[in-house]
């Protein structure tokens, strides 16, 4: 069996905790409830006929109040970049947040989220800058932790890319 | 009972796991394991004296990296790993936290379960960031309204440029006496409604141009003693056209290291805005001072003139008002200049205001903070 780490990074109240519920226990909450520290979840699913557990580090999200501590993306084969589809800030945040991953990591696969995009009518993402994303060949997916809309599809992205390495 | 185990109980007391280190991973727990220690491994792990805790505990086999580093640098002091949770057997989550230091010569890893000072922490920073929320969405609401009002003034405006061109039409026809003073009437107030949709309009630009992002590089931060030299030599002609006189204070030094919080071009509106408000004031003869002073973690840009100061009834606070266009015959144009640095200076953390001097005339400045 294989194990791999990886993280979720992005601003705060971006989905990240919402994100790895729906993956690993099928559950949403529409409460907000903020992370403090770290908590660690696993998943054991099959990617590409092969046996994975997945150890998802869920990393509070960065903000005037918390930092981000790079020791705690150590060994980790890949992470989730998380941006709300309807707050076009934390989109400029969590590429901010990418460029000091990379740093940290050297360049480990990773795919973007873009969540909430059930919100339709809030969503404040252009296509163009979608398409500049993916232009530079990085994974873009559209999310919703609330109806599970591309979800299992982005984390079965990271992980066959980190498998893949 | 030994002096190690007699600490450790007191310590487990507290609701600390102390773990001595041995290397590979392993690790030896001193004294009787605390009550959430239990509750995560298990009745029967968390009895066993020698552990592979990370096995157990990924966070903190990530941690024990950090930990023997700190062990092999012999330093003094201890570090720490910052919060994580677990879950124990029965779901409960636990709030842990370890730290690593020598002790006795022993490399010794503190695990605490700080679960009271993690819920004032994690009240504190849901209310945080439910607030901050809470500002976003409403500064979203703000400005979609902001829009649709500016799309209706502007939608209102477009037949009024027809009415005045049929008024104007009108006029030039052979009307009697008493029809031609009613379209002259119509034409005068349509032109006045046309003049106060403008200045709708200006106002709405003004508070956009405010609300722009700005860098908060401070390698990117303007400096507020170039932007008064260059607002001086900007205004030097339109002063001496009023046989008045413009002047960058003479105490500057402009050496010194002056940035401040925000961004060039709406910096120098804003000194522009000052000066131009101190040159209507100006009789012929007098001298405008434009300088900046050091106050510590900020500084204050002012515009110091000579004129007849601020009539006694007149505040801060209505000078800086959307529309305020002052008292007497030489107020601004559209009221918009002085509201326009009011929304800026605040919109960059600073503030601004005006005072009649002591010795005559008016000082309006603008505080900024240092980049």
């Amino acid at each position: 069996m294989l194990h791999k780490k990886a993280c979720m990074l992005g601003s705060f109240s971006v989905g990240k905790t919402s994100l790895v519920r729906r993956f690993v226990e099928s559950i949403f909450s529409d409460t907000y409830l903020t992370t403090v520290g770290v908590k660690i979840d696993k998943k054991v699913f099959q990617v590409s006929g092969q046996d994975l557990t997945l150890m998802l580090w869920d990393i509070y999200g960065e903000d005037q109040f918390q930092s981000l501590r790079m020791s705690y993306l150590r060994g980790a084969s890949g992470y989730l970049l998380v941006a709300d589809g309807t707050r076009r800030a934390t989109l400029d945040k969590v590429m901010a947040i990418q460029e000091q991953a990379e740093k940290a990591l050297g360049p480990v696969r990773f795919v973007m989220v873009l969540n909430k995009c059930d919100l339709t009518d809030q969503w404040e993402i252009e296509p163009e800058k979608e398409n500049e994303l993916a232009s530079r060949g990085w994974s873009i997916i559209r999310t919703s932790a609330k109806t599970g809309e591309g979800v299992e599809l982005a984390f079965e992205t990271l992980a066959r890319a980190m498998l893949s390495t | 009972m030994t002096e190690e185990s007699h600490s450790a109980a007191i310590l487990q007391m507290q609701g600390y796991a102390v773990l001595e280190y041995l290397g590979d991973g392993v690790l030896r727990l001193i004294g009787e394991p605390a009550e959430w220690y239990r509750e995560i491994l298990g009745e029967k792990a968390a009895t066993e004296h020698t552990v592979r805790l990370a096995e157990r505990f990924p966070f903190l086999e990530n941690f024990l990296v950090d930990a023997e580093e700190f062990w092999n640098s012999k330093s003094e002091g201890h570090t720490e790993s910052g919060t994580w949770i677990e879950r124990g057997e029965s779901g409960q989550e636990f709030a842990l936290e370890a730290c690593a230091l020598w002790l006795t010569g022993k490399r010794i890893l503190f695990v605490q379960n700080p679960q009271r000072q993690y819920d004032e922490r994690h009240q504190t920073l849901q209310t945080a960031r439910d607030s901050l929320l809470e500002h976003e969405r409403l500064q979203r609401e703000i400005q979609k309204k902001e829009i649709l009002l500016h799309c209706i003034i502007h939608d209102l405006s477009q037949p009024l440029t027809a009415m005045r061109g049929c008024f104007a039409l009108l006029a030039l026809t052979d009307l009697p006496a008493d029809m031609k003073e009613v379209v002259e009437i119509a034409e005068r107030q349509s032109q006045k409604q046309e003049v106060m949709i403008r200045g709708i309009l200006e106002a709405f630009s003004a508070e956009l141009a405010a609300q722009q992002a700005f860098d908060r590089d401070p390698s990117k931060a303007p400096d507020i003693a170039r932007c008064a030299q260059k607002i001086v030599e900007a205004f030097w002609s339109a002063f001496a056209e009023r046989y008045a006189q413009i002047e960058l204070d003479p105490a500057l030094d402009l050496s010194r290291n002056w940035r401040v919080v925000g961004e060039e071009s709406r910096l120098l509106r804003i000194y522009g805005n000052l000066v131009e408000n101190a040159l209507r004031h100006s009789p012929a003869g007098t001298k405008v001072t434009v300088g900046v002073v050091d106050e510590d973690r900020f500084l204050r840009g002012f515009v110091d003139d000579q004129g007849p100061g601020l009539p006694d009834d007149e505040t801060a606070t209505r000078l800086f008002a959307l529309f305020a266009k002052g008292k007497g015959d030489r107020g601004g144009k559209a009221g918009l200049g002085l509201y326009f640095c009011k929304i800026t200076v605040e919109r960059w953390g600073g503030s601004i205001g005006c005072e009649s001097r002591p010795g005559g005339g008016a000082r309006f400045w603008f505080r900024l903070p240092r980049a």
